[in-house]
């Protein structure tokens, strides 16, 4: 706890912070994952369609 | 000009993270290191926090009443210094007050249980000798308010809180598409017409219950290093944690049903009684059982923090800028969606 009182709990503002972002950036990941596949997806039938 | 949520959130968020991190708190007295004064001499040192001790005359002493004891100051740095003066054998009562002041930090007063000593309090001492307290004209400090035990975690209310706003915007359009979607008449395409609102709805909870649990686990770090504890029986809290369920029990839910008409119909009932105990949950519950939040128990929210107006600077345009950002993850997470729908039909 002194460390905290120290800063002021400044390192509490930081992980709030940090604890945001890696919530947005954990949601975003996963929307390119989900995103990725959809366009290999599109190239499959594309690639079907040329071949016939 | 249809990307103008984008631009707007993004400089609003990029305002707000500069601002809320970098914008210092109000000058405040945090600390004297004695426990008890004596007759004769005392030495004290006091404690600042965003002070400017060094930097501006600075006066420093206790006062009780009108009177005022001072003597020698010795200045460390901007945020320390210590006092040596000389006080009488008997005192007219016990409440002192221990203050610093000069220009640029005005008049700083810290309030704390002291022991007297050998001094004898006596209220019919004569007060004739003593120094009287000239106060420093009222100046008003820059910066956020600086409060005990928050400190610097009031800055927290900039990311937090808009966290809640953000989720109760977005499950708000839920709320809006699951109401149309039970309008939808019977007609030629209206499968199609109800599938559209539930996706928008089903999406638009999905983004939200992100930002609830954003607000969970930062109001819960909040609250270790605040309140003391990880997880406290604040009615807003536990209110909280039900709003979580519920919406993850929405998901459960839709799941669980084949059909997709059924799954439209009964999933939009489900997001209405949903929406109605989240606003009685977390509007209206907490103001009639005291907790831990501020302005609870009577009051509408965070007025206390609000009126504060460098504060206010800072959170309206936060919370701007993240139901920017969260209507924007929303749109990006929809495209995503029908886009899949459009491969299904493409692919059948």
């Amino acid at each position: 706890m002194d460390y905290f009182q120290h800063f002021g709990k400044m390192p509490v503002v930081i992980g709030v912070v940090t604890l945001i972002l890696a919530g947005i950036i954990v949601y975003l990941s996963r929307l390119d994952i989900k995103v990725s596949r959809l366009q290999k997806q599109i190239k499959e039938i594309q690639n079907k369609k040329n071949h016939e | 000009m249809k990307h103008w949520y984008k631009i707007l959130g993004s400089i609003l968020l990029l305002y707000v993270a500069i601002f809320s991190l970098l914008h210092p708190l109000k000058p405040s007295l945090v600390q004297v290191d004695v426990s008890a004064l004596h007759a004769g001499y005392n030495r004290i040192a006091f404690t600042g926090y965003y002070t400017h001790f060094n930097e501006s005359k600075t006066e420093a002493g206790i006062t009780l009443g009108n009177h005022f004891f001072t003597g020698d100051i010795q200045v460390e740095d901007n945020n320390h210094l210590a006092v040596t003066f000389d006080l009488p054998d008997s005192l007219p009562s016990t409440a002192v007050v221990f203050r610093v002041h000069n220009e640029q930090d005005g008049e700083l007063a810290l309030v704390q249980a002291m022991g007297m000593g050998d001094i004898v309090i006596d209220t019919t001492t004569d007060t004739t000798n003593f120094g009287t307290y000239a106060r420093m004209e009222a100046k008003s400090a820059f910066g956020f308010p600086d409060l005990p035990i928050i400190y610097e975690t009031i800055r927290n209310l900039n990311w937090h809180v808009p966290m809640w706003f953000t989720m109760f915007f977005l499950m708000i359009v839920s709320f809006v598409n699951s109401l149309k979607l039970l309008r939808v008449r019977n007609s030629e395409n209206h499968l199609e017409d109800m599938l559209k609102f539930d996706i928008r709805s089903t999406l638009l909870n999905e983004v939200g219950l992100v930002f609830c649990i954003l607000g969970l686990i930062t109001g819960s770090l909040w609250a270790r290093y605040t309140w003391g504890d990880w997880w406290t029986k604040d009615p807003q809290l536990n209110g909280a944690l039900v709003v979580f369920l519920v919406y993850a029990g929405y998901f459960v839910l839709r799941a669980s049903v084949e059909d997709a008409d059924k799954r439209a119909r009964i999933s939009a009932v489900f997001n209405l009684f949903a929406f109605v105990l989240m606003f009685v949950l977390l509007m209206i519950m907490p103001r009639f059982a005291s907790g831990l939040h501020p302005g609870k128990g009577g009051n509408p929210a965070f007025s206390q923090y609000d009126l504060d107006s460098s504060l206010r600077t800072v959170f309206y345009p936060a919370v701007a800028g993240w139901i920017c950002l969260g209507y924007w993850m929303y749109n990006v997470r929809l495209r995503a969606k029908l886009l899949k729908e459009e491969l299904k039909s493409m692919e059948n």
